[in-house]
Formats: C-alpha cells, structure tokens, sequence
C-alpha cells in the first residue's frame, strides 16, 4: 500500500510530463477505438449490403455446385427442404432460386444473361432487389412470362417496360429453351455485376421451361444476425438430418459464396493492424522515454533510498507501479474520449473525401455509423496497456544498475 | 581458309536445296491447310444425327447441314419434332440462331460463341472457326505414326500471342490421305481437355470420309458427343444467298 500512494505521489511530482504521457497514451487508445469501431462497423455493413443484394447469409446448394454450377446440379425435392428450413426459429427468411445461363435478346441485341427463377413472394425477404426497383413493379405470384431486369442489361438490350426479350437456352435434358418474357420492371441493385447481367421470372415458369421437375439450385437463408450465422448451419444441419430431406445437399456460408468479400476484409483488416501497429510503436516509444527520463533524472535521490538500505526490487516494483498507474489513468481517458468520438459519428455518420466512390463498389452508403462493440473497446485496451507495460521493462532494468556510490558522486 | 571450312562451306551448300526440297515436301502448315480443305471440301450437303450422350440421359436429334468454301455453314435439325426447325447460321465470325418457337433470328454475341451448342460438347465457335488453326497457329510435326498402313502426321499447334482462342496447344492427328484422324484440345497448363476421334472412315460421295466424329471432355468419360454422318454430298453447287439470316426461318 505504500509503494501505491508513493508510486501516485511520484508520478505528480512532475505533472507536465505526467500529462504528457497520459494525453499520448489516450490519444492512441481513442484513435484505435474509433478505427476499430469504423472499421468493424463498416465491415459489418459490407457483409450486410453484399449479402443483402442477393446472395444472402447461408445457401443450401447440391454438393458440388458452388464449384460446378451446372444446370442439372440441382436439388429434386427443393419444396420439401425449404418447408423443414422454414420452421428453424433463425431463419429470418427463406427461398428457393434456380438458375441458368442463357442468351437474352431484344429486337437488335443479344448478351449472355444470368437467369433467376424465383419465388416473388418470398424472394422479398432474402434480397434487396424486390426494394430496389427503379421503373415499373417487381414480380408477383400472379405473373408468369413477365420478368424484371437489371438496369445495365436494359440499356445493353435497348428495352424499356413492356417490351419483349427473347431467351435462348438449354433445358436440363439438352432441349432447347427458346421462349419470351415482358419486362415488367428494370431494377438497380448497385452492384454492377447484378445490374448487369441478372433477369428474373418467376419460379413456376423456371420450372416448366428449363424442366426442372420442382427442383431448385439454391435455398436461400437469411439469419437474424450475421453473427448468428454459424448456430444457424449447426442448425440446419440437424433439421435437414431429423427430417430426412435433401440427400447430397452442403450448406455454404456468404464466406464462400461472396468469396472476395471475405479476403477484402481480411486484406483491409491487414492493412489497418499495419497502421494500428506503427501507432502502438510510437506511443512505446514515448512512454519508454518518459519513464526513462524520470528513473534518471531521480538517480540520485534512488541512490540515496538504496544507501539507506532498500532493495532494488523495491524500486523496480514502484517504477513498474508508476507505469502501470500511468497507463489505467491514460487508457480510461482514452476509452471516454474514444467513446465521446464514435457517439458523435454515431449520430452524424462518417465519411472521407472520395469514400463514397469506393463504398459503392461494396453497395454501402456514402457514410459509415460507427458504433462502439466488445471488440473495438477490448483491443485498443489491451494492445495499448502491453506495450506500456512492456516499455517499462528497460527503466525499471536500470535500477537494478544503479551504484548508489556512484549514483550520489552523480558520475551515472 | 582452311581446308575443313571450305569443305564444311561446300557441303551446307550442296545439302540446302536438297533441305529445302524435304521441309516442302512436309511442311505442317500445308498438311493442315490440306487436311482442313479435305474435310471442308467445296461444299458439302449432309444429313447427320448427334448424340448428346450424359451421365444420366442421352439424347439423339437429327439435322441437315450445308458448308461452302471456308467460312459459311447452316444448320437446321429436323428431327425429333421438339428440336425441329431450330438453326445455326455461320458466316465469317458472325452466327444466329433461330428457334421457331420465338419465330426470331438471334446473333450469337462473340463472348457466348464457346457456349455449348444445342446441348453437345462442341461450341458455336466449333461450327466454322476450323481454318483458323491455319493461320493463327505455328505448325510442327512431333513425330508420325502409322494406322490403318497409312502415315499419320503428328502435328503440334500452338496458338499465336494474338489469336483468339482458350486453348494452349492443339495436336492433331493427319493421315497421309489428309483425313484428320484425331484432334486433342490442350489448356494454357498442358492439361488435355477435351479430344476429337473420328471412326469408320469409308467412302462416301466418292471420298474416303469419317463417318462418325466423337468428341469427349478427358475429364468426364461418361459426357461426349458423336456426330454420325448419314448422307453427305460434295460440290453441291449451293448459291451464296442460301446462306443468309433469310433463309434461316423459310428452311422447309
């Protein structure tokens, strides 16, 4: 107890460079808080938006499609695997999509389109587009050779509403697939890839076109939470096994669906610890020079303690208090100041010059709402507590150095 | 000068016309130029079923087809009644499709060109792109054979830099009769794709020709594609507005 109240003591003997530590020590744990909370937020928000679009959180697929997505790879009894997924307490929403490649023409133009069969009604709720629609409606259960299409592909065919698109294809026995749908409405999801390249009708005609007997290439979940996403393919698992439907059937995450989401992340993730990491430095480095400065410029006044007859652990262990103490003080106000700034952002949202550009290739809005969690709170903390208690190793070495004899002649 | 230079001079001067003679005589380029002229002929009238052979159906449709000189070729398939009426046109690098059940004439766009064609294993691209190999490839024979008592040419093609193509290398198979007994298709790693075997070659419309084509993928043996040829004609005097989008929907 008294090494604390002398380790308090000591440290307010000089509050300027007292404050000076502090302030460094809250700057890098309130800068480090708010990127965390910016970039964990903004990540969420990616995974959100991308697998919001159309992909969304789980997928229930034939073994083997992701890698081979071939039009007979389907999955035959898709009615009865949706209906034992539907009734799992996480599965926010669920549909069935089929899908197939094909040519899409217009009165003078032709390109390859991705074809999407789906279930209007339930489609809303696994995808974004039903929302994004820029002209006309979405599908209904009541249309049949109707679609909608993405907005590129509408300006590359050259059709409006109500037009009519030719489809050529090939049906699940090799047969061809030739047939006409009416626009009934151009979406815009904002990724390009969708825009441009995506049609969709709905399921029934899918299935009697492309004769895919009630089959279905993809079961689509969306989970309450992203978080929740790996109970919920525990859970799907085990409903698929009780009910004994869907034989030869994998569960993939929007990890392997969106494969680039992921490594983007992970490259960004990379890239921010780089700069976390020089920030931790620095920060090390003025706390190793503050303490520094403070055992040497007490040298002899701790030559005189150790004359006197205390043991150089004793000082040792009040340096490494002083420290510590230094550190708890800086990292509180760093953590209030943190949370002070990302509360701001929070209501206000955040953005940087040219960001907007960039998160629109993720589908996300021109501003990120940080929001402070466990992790952005707890990572800061410790990374930056470690090294200010690390960079208090090597002053609290010198002591033990310290030759009173000599300390007093102030030759050290 | 000493005497062996002189000597060595000589000899490379008496022996170079003789090589140049020799390399004519088999040079691979011509062989495939003639090959690809052999298959191609004039033009040609045939009618040919298509197996479409998969792991869990099969199935066999039946169409006319018409060729003339190197870069015109339709197809319409008349049996069975479901597939009846659709057609490929090819003309240069451009190609339709008309289907009557839309009653529409298509172009094929270039990036769908190495899509499948009506289900099988060859490609739009497959229907006229033959005689590019010709010219956007560098010919060598690797070594020759012998089947059927006959000499076969081993010829390795390798795409050029600038030509349009998905494979790394091509080899193929010449008898000594120009007849193009097999075609392997190579990826960029080397890897063997997809391979063309013909099969009772006999003599139809005068002409040693193979009766069946069979192309299959390496890696799934249980997926291929056979091209039977029932009748075929050479020379049949085809006009050149025969092969126009006109024509495509009016076949009867």
């Amino acid at each position: 107890m008294i090494l604390l109240s002398l380790a308090s003591r000591n440290i307010w003997r000089n509050p300027r460079r007292t404050i000076l530590s502090v302030a460094a020590i809250a700057f890098a744990v309130m800068v480090l808080e708010f990127f965390f909370s910016l970039q964990l937020k903004s990540y969420d928000a990616a995974i959100s938006a991308s697998t919001g679009v159309f992909h969304g959180h789980i997928q229930i697929q034939r073994e083997g499609y992701l890698e081979n997505s071939e039009l007979r790879n389907y999955i035959p009894d898709s009615d009865l695997v949706l209906d034992a997924i539907a009734k799992i307490p996480g599965v926010l929403a669920s549909s069935k999509r089929s899908l197939g490649f094909g040519l899409l023409s217009s009165a003078d133009r032709s390109f390859g389109a991705q074809i999407i069969g789906v279930l209007p009604d339930r489609e809303l709720g696994v995808s974004s587009i039903p929302g994004v629609i820029k002209s006309g409606r979405y599908l209904n259960s009541e249309d049949t050779y109707n679609c909608v299409i993405g907005r590129t592909l509408a300006e590359n065919l050259k059709v409006g509403l109500d037009h009519d698109l030719s489809l050529m294809s090939q049906s699940v026995d090799g047969g061809v697939v030739a047939t006409s749908f009416k626009v009934v409405g151009i979406f815009e999801s904002g990724s390009i890839d969708i825009d441009r390249a995506f049609i969709e009708i709905p399921n029934s005609v899918f299935e009697v076109e492309f004769g895919m007997h009630s089959g279905a290439h993809n079961i689509v979940i969306r989970a309450r939470s992203i978080d929740d996403v790996l109970d919920l393919e525990a859970q799907i698992h085990k409903q698929l096994l009780q009910n004994k439907v869907g034989t030869n059937l994998t569960i993939v995450n929007w990890k392997k669906l969106l494969p680039g989401l992921q490594e983007s992340i992970q490259l960004d993730m990379a890239a921010g610890w780089l700069f976390y990491c020089s920030l931790i430095v620095i920060v090390s480095f003025t706390i190793l020079n503050t303490f520094l400065m403070s055992v040497l410029e007490r040298t002899r006044e701790f030559s005189t303690v150790l004359a006197l007859g205390a043991s150089p652990s004793f000082l040792a262990i009040l340096i490494a208090l002083e420290g510590i103490l230094l550190s708890i003080i800086g990292i509180i106000i760093g953590n209030i100041l943190g949370a002070l700034l990302v509360e701001y952002f929070r209501n206000v949202g955040f953005t940087a010059p040219g960001a907007e550009e960039v998160l629109k290739k993720w589908n996300l809005p021109g501003r990120v709402y940080p929001v402070i969690t466990f992790q952005s709170f707890i990572w800061p903390t410790i990374t930056v507590g470690l090294s200010s208690i690390i960079s208090v190793v090597y002053p609290m070495m010198r002591v033990f150095k310290i030759q009173p004899v000599k300390g007093l002649a102030g030759e050290l | 000068m000493s005497f062996k230079r002189v000597f060595l001079f000589l000899l490379v001067g008496i022996l170079t016309p003789f090589g140049v003679v020799w390399s004519e005589n088999i040079n691979p380029k011509e062989i495939v130029r003639n090959a690809i002229n052999y298959w191609r002929d004039d033009s040609s009238h045939a009618v040919a079923t298509m197996v479409v052979h998969r792991p869990n159906w099969e199935r066999s449709m039946t169409f006319e087809s018409w060729t003339k000189g190197s870069n015109k070729a339709l197809v319409k398939f008349i049996a069975p009644v479901k597939d009846s009426g659709n057609a490929t046109l090819s003309i240069d690098d451009d190609t339709w499709s008309y289907s009557p059940k839309i009653n529409k004439v298509i172009r094929i766009p270039p990036s769908m060109k190495s899509q499948s064609w009506m289900g099988s294993d060859f490609s739009y691209r497959d229907l006229t792109k033959a005689d590019d190999i010709i010219e956007d490839y560098t010919h060598k024979i690797i070594s020759t054979e012998t089947s059927d008592l006959k000499k076969v040419y081993v010829i390795e093609s390798i795409p050029l830099e600038s030509a349009p193509v998905v494979w790394g290398k091509e080899i193929l198979k010449i008898r000594e009769d120009w007849i193009i007994i097999q075609h392997d298709f190579y990826d960029q790693d080397g890897q063997l794709i997809k391979s063309l075997v013909v099969k009772n070659i006999s003599k139809m419309d005068g002409k040693l020709y193979p009766k069946v084509m069979h192309i299959s993928k390496v890696e799934l043996t249980d997926e291929w594609t056979e091209i039977i040829h029932d009748t075929i004609k050479f020379d049949d005097n085809i006009p050149d507005s025969f092969f126009s989008t006109a024509s495509l929907g009016n076949l009867k």
